[in-house]
């Protein structure tokens, strides 16, 4: 990566999938810079989800592109878009529940983007300083049972920073954690970010997308509803109709 | 965990001591049966019978090793891998006896064909999870011991069709003992390359496919390259067990070949004694079949089961059979290994914690 | 060994001598140990069972004369059996366990082609005789071995007796249909006919294979049908023998013989079939009413009385008995002929042996198997089974040609 493209650096164009008849991902188009810190909600079964497992390869497009650098990545296999650099987390963390936690970060660095694959050696080098990039460093050798839920979501966070992506997609990495650990949970997704790394995370918790993204976006139906600065969006109308409802919208006015 | 650090080191130091006696006794009493030996009145410590044994004790270790790395460390659950080993059987057998290779050229074309086989069944099979995999899996298991026997070309059997194949008798000095040690070669060989596996790349991301494949898939192990490589490891020890076993046993057909009852021997094996370990397997290989022969009536021991009529014995052995798998499966689901490995110990809380294992 | 032989005869010199016996009269000498291992309990449990009897009526006769007589020495025999549970794998195992632990001196044959052809390499790399009566797969006998012999005719025999037979009836059939299960015995059975029928100006004018246990035969029957056959021929078993029969009643298949390899020997036949059954034919190696001139040991009548003495309520001794008992006989009269008890010895006094005995001429080729022997034709008459071929040992003639279904 020696020279950085210069369109953006994840290209979304008329992504749209479909369960049944239903359009969980309706047309959706946007665009991600390098470096870039950016957040998608909406209201629950908006398709953010999905549209992580679109990105990731997880599920077949039924329509549109995604470009990453320039170059398609649609209908590619998961793997094959954790090698090209496209790193994420699931909503339900999914730990190799054998494994200690050393381990599960090093099948991150095992596998992974291209030019993270090394031996299994160094791979466990790196698993060590990325535990510690997490704050896990202590727990290295504890086995995935023995891991609190706020531990388990950043070992799922570890994971995916391992394969040294420059895209990660976190999904919902923050809830069910009170505000202590979301703060924890906050500086965590700082320090990765300082790494360089680009991040499009999903979250229903909207501090966190206030207090680290620098753009949003919104999904509901399927579609974008609304993008660009947290604040600006959070305030949008349709935005309040379509998720927050009135009540909370307007005791977010008045704080 | 329980038992302190330095308790845990000393049982597993006495285990790999009994562990290493037993198996250099297994290794080198063989050797008194050597006229040589004999000559210089060295007691005999195994006879004929025994190598028989023996042989069958080393083909399983091989059998359930190669099954542990498809059903223990990847987690498929594969209950059709007598399959290569007939497969391995007939293309050694073929080789020999229709094209006249001699066996030592022919037996390495037994792990190669029974690997391809298992690439190419693999690859629409794989994508099957759980009981799905299982049951087509045993369904070619069934249908390739059917299709050898049944397979005609131009009106005659191709591979013996059911009269079998004969090979030449392999007319050398000590031949029980060679095969005897052909076959420990292969059940070792099985052990390495598991012992290697499970230190590699490639290990790690089979584990990983077993604990949760979609996130290893997200994290850039290509787990559908991955199963199949695995399940073609699997085969192609499967199939070289296999190989040796038609030189050695001469006779071949779909009955001794494609036995159904390997397929649940093989995973029993590999339960008692500890899947996805390195030598769990090949451990419950020589427990189960030791007990299976006891049962069987070709042991020493002879024994009289209470209660029980001689005609009845065979089917007392099936039922003490099948109530061990279930108590294995049950209280012991980490194997003997892990049971006398110094982890562990038997108690009424290790029990219980097998019991939430295993009941999820 | 010649040592070893040397001291048993001083031993059992001595012992006469101390016991005083002045007389030229045999004396007593070691066990011999025979060993077989049967499918006692498995799929084969009912076969192997019969094997038993036929062994067991000749130790009990054998014993009962104090033994086998070597030169002079009358040796007691043992015969030890396992139950390998009908697995061929397993019936190696034991093979072994009886060669190596139990000191077998020779052994006997398990039931069936599939275990006899696996004990006849452990009985040939362990060089002790193996006499057998049970595997009657040519392909055992192809191999070269030097330690199998079968006392059975090969399975290529089976139905050839029904064609010599239809040879000599007037109207003399010309055409064969022929229905052969597609296991490896039958198919032997059945192919032995395509190349056998020519021979004797017959032309087999149809081959259907079925699957082996089929228990719908409509399709085939009909097709028999179709050509007209003068003799339906059946390679395969029970079931499919009465099946085939039924069929052909149901179909209106008529034909001048109907013969099945397997089956119609059994009561089983006669009372699924009834009336039926009556004038089907069936290749049998033995049957209670053949007329032999037996060397030693019983004839026919006494055989059969035997067997009802010693299992009564199980009506006349199967083929599977006689000739299993026929195995011991060989066995028996090679030891005496070689004067010895040395394997080798034994083995080559079985590669010359001939001898009759109620079951038939007991000679081998070179290859270890009874060609001298005639299949035996059967026929069921009235209800009853009656042996109508070859002339010299039968007790009726045929009822030839068979009635069509309509005027029964």
């Amino acid at each position: 990566m020696s020279t950085a493209p210069a369109g953006p650096q994840l290209e979304l164009r008329g992504v749209t999938k479909r369960f049944g008849g239903v359009a969980a991902v309706d047309g959706v188009n946007f665009e991600i810079a390098k470096g870039d810190i950016v957040g998608i909600i909406g209201p629950n079964g908006a398709g953010k989800t999905t549209l992580l497992n679109c990105i990731s390869g997880v599920y077949h497009l039924d329509g549109g592109d995604i470009k990453l650098n320039g170059s398609s990545i649609a209908g590619m296999a998961p793997h094959r878009v954790a090698r090209l650099g496209i790193g994420r987390t699931f909503q339900i963390v999914k730990p190799f529940g054998s494994m200690t936690a050393r381990e599960n970060v090093g099948i991150g660095a095992l596998f992974g983007s291209a030019h993270a694959r090394r031996g299994v050696k160094q791979a466990f080098a790196l698993a060590d300083e990325v535990l510690a990039l997490v704050g896990l460093k202590a727990k290295a050798d504890l086995p995935v049972s023995a891991l609190t839920i706020p531990d388990r979501k950043r070992l799922e966070v570890a994971r995916a920073v391992a394969t040294r992506p420059q895209l990660l997609l976190l999904d919902e990495v923050m809830a069910g954690l009170n505000n202590v650990e979301i703060d924890e949970a906050l500086e965590m997704v700082r320090s990765v970010h300082a790494t360089g790394v680009t991040v499009l995370l999903i979250e229903h918790v909207m501090r966190v997308i206030v207090g680290v993204c620098r753009r949003a976006i919104v999904l509901d139906s399927g579609q974008v509803l609304a993008q660009g600065e947290p604040e600006v969006v959070l305030r949008d109308e349709r935005v309040i109709q379509a998720y927050l409802g009135e009540r909370y919208a307007k005791r977010l006015k008045s704080s | 965990m329980i038992g302190t650090a330095a308790s845990n080191r000393r049982w597993r130091r006495i285990f790999l001591i009994v562990g290493a006696i037993l198996a250099a006794y297994a290794l080198l009493a063989p050797l008194t049966s050597l006229e040589a030996a004999q000559s210089a009145n060295i007691p005999l410590l195994a006879d004929k019978l025994w190598f028989r044994i023996a042989t069958i004790i080393a083909m399983f270790a091989v059998m359930a090793t190669a099954w542990n790395i498809i059903g223990g460390i990847t987690g498929y659950a594969a209950f059709g891998n007598v399959a290569f080993f007939g497969i391995g059987a007939y293309t050694t057998g073929m080789l020999i006896a229709k094209a006249k290779w001699p066996f030592l050229l022919a037996l390495p074309l037994a792990p190669i064909v029974a690997a391809a086989f298992a690439a190419l069944v693999g690859l629409p099979l794989l994508r099957l999870r759980g009981h799905y995999f299982a049951v087509a899996s045993l369904g070619v298991g069934v249908a390739v011991g059917e299709l050898v026997q049944n397979i005609d070309y131009g009106g005659q059997p191709v591979f013996g069709g059911a009269s079998g194949l004969f090979l030449p008798i392999l007319r050398i000095d000590n031949r029980g003992l060679a095969f005897f040690y052909l076959m420990s070669a292969a059940a070792v060989f099985s052990i390495a390359v598991t012992w290697w596996v499970l230190r590699s790349r490639f290990g790690y991301g089979l584990i990983a496919i077993r604990e949760n494949e979609e996130a290893a898939s997200v994290l850039g192990v290509n787990t559908t390259a991955y199963k199949v490589a695995a399940f073609a490891l699997a085969a192609a020890l499967t199939g070289l067990a296999g190989g040796i076993f038609s030189q050695w046993n001469v006779f071949i057909n779909q009955e001794n070949v494609f036995p159904i009852e390997y397929n649940v021997q093989m995973i029993l094996m590999a339960l008692l004694g500890g899947t996805g370990t390195v030598f769990g397997p090949a451990a419950g290989a020589i427990l189960l079949q030791l007990l299976i022969q006891f049962l069987g009536g070709t042991l020493p021991i002879s024994f009289d089961l209470p209660f029980v009529s001689s005609d009845a014995r065979p089917i007392v052995a099936q039922v003490i059979l099948g109530l061990l798998l279930v108590v294995v499966v049950i209280f012991v689901p980490r194997g003997v290994i892990d049971f006398f490995g110094g982890r562990t110990r038997l108690s009424l809380s290790y029990l219980r914690r097998s019991l939430r294992e295993t009941s999820l | 060994m010649a040592v070893r032989r040397l001291a048993l005869l001083a031993v059992a010199a001595v012992a006469a001598f101390a016991c005083g016996t002045t007389s030229a009269g045999p004396t007593t000498g070691s066990t011999i140990t025979l060993g077989a291992p049967l499918g006692l309990t498995g799929s084969l449990t009912k076969e192997s069972q019969l094997t038993q009897q036929g062994y067991n009526l000749w130790s009990d006769w054998i014993n009962a004369r104090g033994g086998i007589l070597v030169n002079n020495v009358k040796h007691p025999v043992v015969i030890k059996y396992y139950d390998d549970t009908s697995n061929s794998n397993q019936s190696a195992v034991l093979m072994q366990k009886l060669i190596t632990e139990d000191k077998a001196n020779f052994l006997l044959g398990p039931y069936g082609s599939g275990a006899t052809a696996t004990d006849a390499v452990v009985a040939e790399t362990n060089q002790i005789p193996m006499v057998e009566a049970n595997g009657a797969a040519q392909s055992i006998f192809n191999q070269g071995y030097k330690y199998t012999f079968g006392v059975l005719s090969p399975a290529n025999e089976y139905l050839q007796g029904v064609i010599d037979m239809a040879a000599t009836l007037t109207p003399k059939p010309t055409t064969v249909a022929m229905l052969s299960a597609d296991d490896n015995f039958s198919l032997e059975v059945a192919n032995a006919i395509n190349t056998y029928a020519p021979t004797k100006g017959m032309n087999v004018v149809l081959f259907k294979k079925y699957k082996n246990g089929a228990t719908n035969l409509t399709a085939e029957v009909q097709a028999a049908k179709a050509v007209n056959a003068d003799i339906v021929l059946n390679s395969g078993h029970l079931q499919e023998a009465i099946a085939i029969n039924k069929a052909a009643k149901e179909q209106k298949l008529n034909a001048k013989i109907f013969a099945y390899s397997v089956g119609p020997s059994t009561p089983d036949f006669i009372t699924a079939l009834g009336a039926d059954a009556n004038f089907v034919y069936d290749g049998s190696q033995w049957t209670p009413q053949v007329k032999y001139t037996p060397a030693f040991y019983l004839s026919e009548a006494d055989y059969v009385a035997a067997y009802k003495a010693k299992y009564p309520g199980l009506g006349d001794p199967d083929y599977h008995v006689a000739e299993s008992t026929a195995a011991c006989l060989a066995l028996q009269r090679a030891i005496e002929n070689a004067g010895s008890l040395d394997a080798t010895k034994v083995r080559d006094a079985l590669a010359k042996l001939d001898v009759t005995v109620f079951f038939g001429q007991i000679k081998f080729d070179s290859r270890g198997i009874n060609i001298y022997k005639p299949m035996v034709v059967e026929q069921i008459q009235n209800g009853v089974h009656h042996t109508v071929f070859p002339a010299t040992v039968a007790d009726a003639k045929p009822m030839y040609p068979t009635p069509n279904w309509d005027q029964r």
